[in-house]
């Protein structure tokens, strides 16, 4: 519970202190994630951009940049993390239209349910763990071939 | 003796004064023989008309002096005079000794000459005064054929003020009355002084005319016209003038009755574009709300969403303290604390009191966002009943303890429409259905299917809708429900709604038992 280090790195992002606040409840009170919050997307970038990041929640209206955008950046800095927005918006079309255009893993509307906002997180988090278990298993493979590469070129050194 | 003398030369004067008369006579006097016939005298004048000399005259038979086809009528007339001592005879004429002739007018009588009977003709010269009637005559038939050919009927009366006489009828005012259509009018036009009982001087000087207009049964109009004037002689005449007005009267009528249609047309279009325009209006209005609706939602749904997350951490924060606080040692401690159970059941059933409050208005904003369909304004296959669960959220605070709505939903297909026009079409039966019932009633909803469509059915226990009223309700712009309150668009724009759904819309109402509502709508078909 307190072994921060191991535990994912949850970033919300939403120009509503009180949002942000609640969720920091929720997830404080059901999980033992590393909680980081933004009220400025481009601020939000930035930390992305220096830190290892799990997992991405964004608003969709806010005035310095909208969750679109923001979550398209996100893409284009680190594509392996899920992007989840959180709307208040009532226009689910062009939502819709925007998530299939950013690739998002989720799509949750205000007055959201906790139950639900932690299984959708837990699923990205799984599906993030999955993708990075798989990467390592890939680096390893990679490394054992290069190993094994070493190997064989040493083998045939010897024998040559 | 000399009284004889003297009578003698006072007879003689006489006789010289006679035949001084009778040579100056301006007409030709003949002395007959009333036995012979033959002429024994003649003046002068007689010389001027027979062309013949006195002696030549003299000896002839009285018939001599006229044309052969005459003889007859000369002889009659000799012998009527010769027995009755009077007699005349006009229009015969003197065959001259040149061979032309002249027009006489013949009167004769017997008279006592020197003891002889004798008759003597007076004949007097016409020829001129014949040839000015001839002219006259030859002028009146000049005029009368010229009015003949006038188109409409034409006569004169004269003296109408004191012996009227009918002086002229052209052919068409005659062929205007015949057979059947013989009429009151000619009949007044004949016999009666003038048309008017006593149409007094003083009425004539002030009017001048009269007209008057008449049907027959043969469909034909007539105007009849009496017009008067005063001729030269100073005797009232009266010009009677009938039309055939058939033809420009039915053109008349025809022209009314395009007016009539026109103004209908006019009347139905200007109502179509009222409904359009309610129904831009309504649009308008739709896409305004919409807006609202969405930024509402926005705003709303933020805050909403904190306080209903943060409620939850409540709850799960307390059942999480209840886990601490039923550990046996703690209990034990709580138990001497009556104060923090209170506190802690306090929080437990406000945070659930908020939980109930957050899920309503949670519910109020979705039924307003579906209520404008803002995501689905294009046309869609829904469920009907969803439609209607989402108005009835929303109209809730107007029926809420007064009006209980019954729902019967039926098994009905989904229909192909506008869902947030139908949606507008439940809130304005509903709001009506609310605002016709004054204290308390019922609202029932029934759906069903009819002969290939659904039938969405509104029943109030309203106030009910007068006859009057029910064919007008769906007009633009009829209200009963007074200014500030209504706009009178509603069912018009409820009307359009439907008809542009392609579907109908049924009312029946009772005064004092209540209005019902159907929708007719037709089944969507599988897209």
């Amino acid at each position: 519970m307190d072994n921060g280090k191991d535990q994912p790195t949850i970033i919300i992002v939403d120009d509503e202190e009180m949002v942000l606040q609640s969720l920091n409840s929720i997830l404080g009170l059901e999980t033992s994630y590393n909680v980081v919050s933004h009220t400025s997307p481009r601020e939000a970038l930035q930390y992305i951009e220096s830190n290892d990041v799990d997992l991405v929640i964004s608003d969709y209206l806010m005035p310095e940049m909208d969750g679109i955008s923001f979550l398209a950046k996100v893409r284009e800095l680190k594509p392996q993390i899920p992007r989840i927005i959180l709307t208040g918006y009532a226009d689910k079309e062009n939502a819709i239209k925007a998530i299939n255009e950013v690739g998002l893993f989720q799509y949750i509307e205000k007055p959201w349910d906790n139950d639900d906002l932690l299984i959708i997180i837990r699923n990205g988090l799984e599906k993030q763990k999955l993708l990075k278990d798989l990467q390592e298993k890939i680096n390893e493979i990679n490394g054992a071939y290069s190993d094994l590469q070493k190997i064989q070129n040493e083998i045939l050194k010897t024998f040559v | 003796m000399f009284s004889r003398k003297k009578e003698m030369k006072l007879l003689q004067e006489s006789e010289e004064k006679y035949r001084k008369m009778i040579e100056k006579a301006y007409d030709a006097i003949f002395t007959v023989d009333a036995s012979t016939a033959k002429i024994l005298e003649a003046n002068p004048k007689a010389e001027e008309i027979t062309g013949y000399a006195v002696e030549e005259l003299v000896g002839m038979n009285v018939w001599d002096v006229h044309p052969p086809e005459e003889e007859g009528a000369v002889k009659e007339l000799f012998d009527r005079v010769s027995e009755t001592g009077v007699g005349e005879c006009n229009e015969l004429h003197f065959l001259k000794k040149d061979g032309s002739q002249v027009v006489v007018d013949i009167s004769a009588s017997v008279v006592a000459y020197d003891d002889k009977k004798v008759i003597q003709r007076i004949c007097r010269d016409v020829t001129s005064r014949r040839e000015l009637e001839k002219k006259n005559e030859f002028q009146r038939r000049y005029y009368e054929q010229i009015f003949d050919l006038v188109p409409i009927g034409l006569g004169v009366k004269k003296d109408v003020d004191t012996d009227p006489k009918v002086d002229f009828e052209n052919k068409m005012l005659r062929d205007m009355f015949y057979g059947d259509l013989e009429d009151t009018f000619h009949i007044r036009w004949h016999q009666s002084p003038a048309l008017m009982a006593v149409p007094t001087k003083s009425y004539l000087e002030e009017t001048g005319a009269y007209a008057e207009e008449r049907s027959y049964p043969d469909g034909r109009i007539f105007l009849f016209t009496l017009n008067y004037f005063m001729n030269e002689e100073g005797s009232w005449c009266e010009v009677a003038i009938a039309q055939d007005i058939t033809s420009r009267k039915r053109l008349q009528e025809k022209l009314i009755k395009a007016n009539e249609e026109l103004e209908d047309k006019v009347e139905e279009r200007t109502k179509e574009l009222r409904q359009k325009q309610a129904q831009l209006i309504q649009a308008e209005k739709m896409a305004a709300l919409g807006n609202l609706v969405a930024g509402v939602a926005h705003e709303i749904n933020t805050p909403l969403g904190a306080m209903i997350s943060n409620n939850d951490v409540t709850i799960r924060s307390m059942e999480k303290l209840h886990g601490i606080i039923d550990k046996p040692e703690v209990a034990s401690m709580i138990h001497e604390h009556e104060e923090i159970q209170k506190l802690l059941e306090c929080i437990d059933e406000m945070s659930v009191v908020t939980r109930t409050a957050g899920r309503r208005l949670s519910k109020i904003v979705n039924s307003l966002r579906r209520f404008a369909r803002l995501d689905e304004a294009e046309l869609d296959t829904v469920n009907v009943h969803e439609g209607l669960d989402s108005t009835l959220t929303l109209v809730h605070h107007e029926l809420k303890n007064r009006v209980e709505v019954h729902k019967e939903y039926g098994d009905i297909p989904k229909v192909t429409c506008y869902p947030n026009q139908l949606n507008q079409v439940y809130m304005n039966i509903l709001v009506n259905a609310s605002q016709a019932i004054e204290d308390k009633g019922d609202v029932f909803i029934r759906t069903y299917q009819r002969d290939g469509s659904i039938v969405i059915e509104f029943r109030d226990s309203g106030r009910g809708i007068p006859k009057e009223n029910l064919k007008r309700i769906f007009d633009p712009g009829f209200t009963t429900k007074g200014t500030g309150v209504g706009t009178g668009l509603g069912l018009s724009i409820v009307y359009q709604i439907i008809e542009d759904h392609k579907g109908q819309i049924e009312v029946e109402s009772e005064v004092g038992k209540g209005s019902t509502f159907r929708i007719i709508l037709p089944i969507a078909r599988e897209r």
